[in-house]
């Protein structure tokens, strides 16, 4: 079996993860503790890729990151090359795809999380920041990890807007879900089959943690 | 005067609107529940903005609408006693009762984490969590945080109404040395008038979103009696 496909899925999946847990975090806290106008329509705004076909998601990539898209000036002065058909734009379209999953499950850990544990905090004089490493994300970790957990899984399954957005190219964009669809469709199905046990077992791994994390096991 | 407080603030259908000045001491916010004590003291620790208002804490001014003064709630020195305490789960008694510490080193930390721990008979219990540890001696902890970095005022919210009855006038008596013994004081909010009788220098007298009276507590409770048999109910 060729594990070029599933190296560069671990690779982006883990990529899109960590950028998923840099954004999705505090914007879960913020959407769980702040009240401002225009919450709704973030909150609509993250749940959409969960819910749209990643057909869609990968065009509406496309449009804005794409050659003729608004953000395109902006990448070519930053990384001297477009984003289309690169590893990083597989990144891109992995971390769209799944951090609403981790922003929606670190959300509901941030809500059921006593607000007079901070509020404690606060009157001890500690500043947000700091409120934040050591009160709310360790009372609150069950959800964050569960939304890390669901991100990772979401993301090293990504297929659709990862084909638009990174393309197919053996070797340098295609992931192992794009290597299987390859695969069968070149009629390889031995090929097909293994690798998509292998991607079922990392995805039923990364979910079987995440109900550890549930029951509370403390490893 | 210790603690200057006038605020104003509605959350829905409920209008508070309140004017006192505590004394040294333990003064009481006495009254029934839901004439908004609590929202009085989340008002004086910054948790709450008042609509319109001032709250001084000797020549500090910590809220004033007048002229947009808002020291956040960590720059106050107002410490906290929350209802259910609000201890932090993951964090041994020591650990809680040192979270407000810092700034101070290592070594100055544990020995002022000690100090407290002794002063609320604690000692040997600083390694249990708060769910190892019985009502009243998370109490006991939630009091010892509060007071660990040296607060110019130290607010509590129903301290005893978690608690057995007969470990009450034990936590009471103690929660009255320890003030003595600090100095620090103290604003206390209550709706069972034994804490008022055991504890408090002075009271406020809450009515629903007012104040109806305020004075050195003998006098304000010697009236409540006189009152009660002029009009009996």
């Amino acid at each position: 079996m060729d594990l070029a496909p599933l190296g560069l899925s671990l690779r982006v999946a883990a990529l899109a993860t960590a950028l998923g847990i840099g954004v999705g975090v505090p914007l879960a806290w913020v959407l769980a503790r702040k009240s401002f106008p225009g919450r709704d329509v973030i909150s609509v705004l993250i749940v959409l890729p969960m819910v749209l076909p990643p057909t869609v998601l990968g065009y509406a990539l496309l449009v804005f990151l794409g050659r003729q898209g608004p953000v395109d000036p902006v990448i070519q002065a930053l990384f001297g090359e477009g984003l289309v058909f690169t590893p990083a734009a597989a990144v891109v379209a992995a971390f769209v795809a799944a951090t609403p999953f981790l922003v929606r499950a670190a959300q509901g850990g941030f809500e059921q999380l006593d607000v007079a544990y901070e509020e404690a905090a606060r009157t001890l004089g500690r500043r947000e920041f700091a409120i934040f490493l050591t009160v709310t994300a360790p009372l609150a970790w069950r959800g964050i990890a569960a939304g890390i957990a669901l991100c990772f899984a979401r993301a090293i399954g990504e297929f659709g807007a990862t084909l638009m957005l990174a393309g197919n190219i053996p070797g340098r964009t295609q992931t192992a879900s794009i290597a299987i669809y390859d695969a069968v469709q070149a009629g390889r199905l031995e090929q097909a089959t293994s690798m998509a046990l292998a991607l079922g077992a990392i995805a039923g791994a990364a979910l079987l943690l995440l109900a550890r994390v549930g029951r509370g096991a403390r490893w | 005067m210790i603690v200057d407080v006038a605020v104003e603030r509605t959350l829905g259908s409920f209008h508070l609107n309140v004017a006192f000045a505590a004394p040294a001491g333990i003064t009481a916010l006495f009254g029934p529940s839901g004439s908004g004590k609590t929202l009085t003291l989340r008002c004086i620790a910054g948790l709450l903005a008042p609509a319109r208002g001032r709250v001084a804490l000797g020549q500090r001014v910590l809220f004033d609408s007048s002229s947009g003064t808002d020291l956040a709630t960590r720059d106050r020195r107002i410490g906290y006693v929350f209802q259910h305490y609000a201890l932090f789960p993951h964090l041994s008694a020591a650990a809680n009762i040192g979270y407000g510490l810092h700034a101070l080193s290592t070594r100055d930390r544990a020995a002022r984490e000690k100090e407290l721990l002794e002063m609320v008979g604690l000692a040997d219990l600083a390694d249990r969590r708060p769910h190892e540890l019985s009502g009243g001696q998370q109490q006991r902890v939630a009091l010892a945080r509060s007071l660990a970095p040296r607060p110019d005022l130290v607010l509590l919210d129903e301290p005893f109404a978690a608690i057995d009855s007969f470990v009450r006038d034990r936590l009471r008596e103690q929660l009255r040395a320890i003030q003595v013994r600090t100095q620090v004081p103290m604003i206390l909010v209550t709706h069972d008038v034994a804490d008022v009788r055991s504890l408090a220098d002075s009271v406020v007298l809450y009515g629903h979103g007012v104040i109806e009276e305020v004075g050195p507590t003998n006098e304000v409770l010697a009236r409540r009696e006189v009152e009660r048999q002029a009009y009996p109910a």
